[in-house]
């Protein structure tokens, strides 16, 4: 019996010894292998991620405005305009300029996160949802001040456009639906990566990049 | 170094001083307008000699009640708005004007104005961040094609504005006497 014992806790201490060798490489080699493999990370770093862009409508909405903004110092002119033009169904006459963009747009019963308008010829009111329900009678409110600023600017009815953009392009619960123009995060990178950037611009490309790879992050 | 739109200007200098002077008229009229108010809340049911109106800037009047008077030449609580400039009614600057201000920054008087109002449906919002507002709102942009209705549009925000938070007239002034009293 005693034996058998010894010969069994000679069998252990030898199996732990190896088992124990053999954490001690994967220990040794694993930092080595995280180390051979970090210059590859560099492609998943997101410079927005890293200044703690969240969920914040606010701060998107006015990232969104700057890029539509044929003004902006971004030097693509209307480019993303276009971009985005296309995507929600608004045909342009020429070459679209002379147009206006305001965020966080003051209205006679609400506060319009995006208001795109060239008087005469369109007006295009954004509600842009990410995380945050909707207020009472949140769309509806939005709807009507579309309606009476776009009247004041002699926008042709076909020409007035509502668009409720969230990350998943979701119904709207307080607007009619049928009046809205579904719109989703993927839909706008898809269409902003497609942009033809200057060869000069590539802190944009990637500011555009990382922007709406962040955006992409909060499709539930 | 000169750009198309900068010889532009150049070239059109005359006429970039007559814009230039019509912003500062634009202005001036601005604050009149403010100031004609009291004309307009004279005509309201709810304002008597208990109310007093204030032009505290160019750009500022508010409305107080003498109930919220202390230290004699202040008042606890303003009804008003301010930063009445060009660049936030017709321009892309974004504030909301309109507000609810106390001029006493205890935290805890904040805190009880701001109950007041805090479950109820409001014209505006209740402040929820540090410092002494209490409602904010903003008044509706004016676009390029309301030029000929801005002035009734304004006239009439402002002044609803007033005649809403007047109506808490009472609750207020029952915790600006608590207030007195506590000091």
């Amino acid at each position: 019996m005693k034996t058998i014992i010894g010969l069994f806790e000679g069998l252990q201490a030898r199996r732990h010894a190896a088992l124990r060798t053999e954490v001690g490489e994967l220990l040794t080699t694993f930092p080595k292998l995280a180390r051979e493999r970090r210059p590859r990370f560099i492609s998943s770093f997101n410079s927005l991620h890293l200044c703690g862009l969240g969920p914040d409508e606010v701060q998107h909405s006015s990232i969104l405005a700057w890029l539509i903004d044929e003004n902006a110092n971004h030097a693509h002119g209307n480019m993303f305009f276009k971009a985005f033009a296309s995507i929600i169904g608004l045909k342009l006459d020429g070459e679209a300029e002379g147009y206006s963009v305001y965020a966080e747009f003051a209205g006679f019963e609400s506060i319009t996160d995006i208001v795109i308008f060239k008087a005469g010829d369109f007006y295009i009111s954004i509600e842009n949802k990410i995380k945050a329900g909707e207020g009472w009678e949140q769309l509806n409110r939005e709807y009507r001040d579309c309606a009476a600023y776009a009247e004041s600017l002699n926008i042709p009815t076909d020409r007035r456009i509502v668009v409720f953009l969230t990350p998943d392009g979701r119904q709207p619960i307080t607007g009619n639906p049928k009046k809205w123009v579904r719109l989703s995060y993927p839909q706008i990178a898809s269409a902003f990566n497609s942009v033809p950037y200057r060869e000069t611009s590539q802190k944009l490309r990637f500011f555009v990049e990382d922007w709406t790879a962040t955006i992409k992050n909060y499709i539930p | 170094m000169l750009t198309t739109e900068t010889r532009l200007l150049i070239e059109h200098w005359p006429a970039v001083e007559e814009i230039i002077q019509t912003v500062d008229t634009l202005k001036t009229q601005l604050s009149e307008l403010l100031s004609s108010l009291k004309d307009d809340l004279n005509k309201t049911d709810w304002w008597s000699e208990d109310w007093s109106f204030v032009r505290h800037t160019d750009e500022q009047v508010y409305i107080a009640h003498n109930t919220w008077r202390y230290n004699k030449s202040d008042y606890a609580v303003w009804i008003g708005i301010e930063q009445f400039v060009p660049s936030v009614l017709f321009g892309k600057a974004v504030f909301p004007q309109l507000y609810v201000w106390s001029s006493i920054s205890d935290k805890q008087f904040i805190g009880k104005a701001r109950e007041i109002f805090r479950s109820k449906k409001i014209l505006g919002t209740v402040d929820e961040k540090k410092g002494s507002y209490i409602i904010k709102h903003f008044l509706p942009k004016i676009l390029p094609g309301q030029s000929s209705e801005c002035e009734n549009i304004i006239r009439e925000r402002i002044i609803q504005f007033f005649s809403y938070y007047s109506k808490e007239e009472k609750s207020i002034s029952e915790i600006v006497t608590k207030q007195i009293k506590a000091q």
